[in-house]
Order: structure tokens, then C-alpha cells, then sequence
């Protein structure tokens, strides 16, 4: 004893075999049956390449509104460094400019001019590291490349 | 935008590698012959039954999603079957939506809001009108193939959820004679149905 189907399936099924024949149709066939529905199939492909070309359009739009939401919730919720973690940042923002080759980190002091970082500089750069250490703790592989 | 669930082709979120990758769905895009665009547009035709997409624009969702990544393909299947069955599934999901604001009662000539009529013993009202209409859609396909014995019996096989060579050995035809019937229903349907059946 079966039970009876939902028509609702029914209709799915046929559906779908239906969209399968259509796949499978000759090109005759597809240009005839879209003609029977005041489609120009001539028209088709010309229509279709310019549907694909807005969509190309929306989704660069959309893939830059989420890059940009990322890069705000980012930076609306910048990790704050402990200060017991500030201070391990600050040893290794010194080590990172005495390790430099050429001595003084000429490259952190170009627009300064050669001359020392100031206090709000340096804390700057102290922000960016512990940004850049949250980046690499949700990230390992980023912090071997 | 809209979502999916269940691993069908179009819907799964498992590792890239076993997915297109956005710059091979750009290529596969750019690929697409002439006879392939004029089948989408026909299935995309064929879909827009009870949903308030203009023609073009199903398939400029399925595309756009494809492109961001809502909707991947899998390596396996073809990129236009791909994209067929994006367009069946947001067409089906946008269907949904739009039910939910099929109204289950109407103001009477008194100003009196009355439900409208519905078996006492059905649990969801909104399934009990779509199911209803769908039955008279089934029953209204096989009386435009009347006469055609060969495509009721084939839609019957179909209704009753076989497919593939299962579906053409219960009927006892190979894929030649099985692709010229489901020519006949496909005619036969558009006739009546050109943007396919609203459930």
C-alpha cells in the first residue's frame, strides 16, 4: 500500500523533468518553443549577455558593500591592549626598529624626517600592532606569510 | 538576496575546492553558447509563474549570486544546470515569501473580516490553498493531453516520483522515444501555462 503523493511534489517532479527535457532539446526545438512564446530566440543571447553584465555590476557593488562593512565593524571594535600587554607591544615595537636593517627605521621615519617618534606616534603605532596581533590570532597562516 | 538549504546543485557550502571558484563562474559566464542562454531563458520562462520577477531578472539573481558566492556550483555539474536550478529555487523561495501574504480571511459586503473557507481538519491554511491549487493544475495537465495516452501515462510515472531510467523503464520506452513525449507535454504545458504554475 503506497500513500498518496502531495500534488505539490507532483507538480515539482514535473517540473523538473520538464527544465531536464529542455536542457536535452535540440536547438531547433528550444528556438521554436521560445518563438511560440513571443520570444525573438534571435534576441536572446544579445539580452542575456547584458543581463549577465548588470548582474557582474550588482554583485562588484555588493562584494564592495561587505568589504567595506567589514572594514567598519573592524574599526569600530579596535582590540584595546591591556596594559600589561601594552608593554610587552612597546618591547616589541623596539625590537622591530633596532632590528631593522640600517639601524633606525628609516622607513617608520621617513615623514618625520630622520628625527625620534613622538608619544602620540608611537601609541599610534602601538594601536596598529595590537590590531595587527588580533588580525594574526584570528588568522594563524597569515602571520608565516 | 535570497538563501537555500538541502545539498542540491546551487545550494551547498562545502569547501571551495570542490566548487567553482568566482573567476572560473566569470569564465564559465562568458562561455555559455548561444543555444545554452536560449535554453535558460526558456527554463527561466517557465519559472516566473507566481513570483513577481519580470522576465531577465531571475536570471540576473541566479547569476548575481553565483558571483558572490551565495550559491556555488559544484565541480560535477554542469554550469547551466546550475544555473537552471538557482533560477527553480529562487523563484520557489520567492513564491514562499510572497504566500505568506496570501490573505486567509476577506471583508464580507458588511465590512465583517470572515475567514475564507478551509477544511476544519487542516492544520496550515496556507498549505491546504497551495496544495489545492496545485491538485487542479495536476488534474487540468492531463486533460490537455487528453488523447495522448502515451504523455498521461508518462506524466502519471512522473507524479508518482520516478525518474531517469527508473521512469523509462516502468514505461518501457528508451531516452529517444522518452525525449519526443516530454516534447508533446513541454508544448502541450506552455500552451496553457507559458510561465509555468505558480507553486
Amino acid at each position: 500500500m503506497t500513500n498518496k503523493r502531495k500534488s505539490t511534489d507532483e507538480l515539482r517532479d514535473l517540473s523538473d523533468e520538464i527544465d531536464d527535457s529542455i536542457l536535452g532539446a535540440s536547438d531547433a526545438e528550444v528556438s521554436e518553443e521560445l518563438a511560440s512564446l513571443g520570444i525573438d530566440p534571435e534576441k536572446v543571447a544579445a539580452e542575456m549577455g547584458a543581463i549577465a553584465q548588470e548582474a557582474k555590476r550588482l554583485a562588484g557593488k555588493s562584494r564592495l558593500a561587505s568589504a567595506k562593512d567589514a572594514v567598519s565593524t573592524f574599526r569600530s571594535n579596535p582590540p584595546i591592549a591591556p596594559q600589561g600587554d601594552r608593554t610587552a607591544l612597546r618591547s616589541r615595537l623596539q625590537r622591530m626598529r633596532s632590528g631593522r636593517p640600517g639601524g633606525n627605521d628609516g622607513l617608520m621615519m621617513a615623514a618625520r624626517k630622520g628625527k625620534d617618534m613622538s608619544a602620540s606616534d608611537e601609541e599610534g603605532a602601538l594601536d596598529d600592532l595590537a590590531q595587527l596581533e588580533a588580525l594574526e590570532s584570528e588568522d594563524p597562516e597569515a602571520s608565516k606569510e | 538576496m535570497d538563501h537555500a538549504s538541502a545539498p542540491l546543485a546551487g545550494e551547498l557550502t562545502e569547501p571551495e575546492s570542490r566548487h567553482l571558484a568566482p573567476e572560473e563562474v566569470l569564465e564559465r559566464l562568458d562561455s555559455l553558447s548561444v543555444g545554452e542562454l536560449r535554453r535558460l531563458r526558456l527554463i527561466e520562462q517557465r519559472r516566473l509563474a507566481g513570483t513577481d520577477f519580470s522576465p531577465g531578472l531571475l536570471y540576473q539573481e541566479a547569476v548575481c549570486q553565483a558571483l558572490v558566492g551565495e550559491r556555488h556550483c559544484p565541480r560535477e555539474v554542469s554550469f547551466v544546470a546550475f544555473l537552471a536550478q538557482s533560477m527553480k529555487s529562487i523563484a520557489s523561495h520567492r513564491r514562499k515569501a510572497l504566500s505568506r501574504q496570501v490573505p486567509t480571511s476577506k471583508v464580507d459586503g458588511s465590512g465583517n473580516l470572515v475567514d475564507l473557507p478551509i477544511a476544519a481538519d487542516q492544520l496550515d491554511p496556507e498549505e491546504t490553498l497551495i496544495e489545492r491549487e496545485a491538485a487542479d493544475v495536476v488534474a487540468e495537465i492531463y486533460k490537455l493531453l487528453e488523447g495522448d495516452d502515451e504523455a498521461q501515462l508518462t506524466i502519471m510515472t512522473i507524479a508518482d516520483g520516478k525518474k531517469g531510467k527508473k521512469l523509462r523503464d516502468e514505461l518501457g520506452i528508451d531516452q529517444a522515444r522518452f525525449d519526443y513525449i516530454m516534447k508533446r507535454i513541454r508544448r502541450a504545458v506552455a500552451k496553457k501555462h507559458p510561465k509555468g504554475w505558480p507553486t
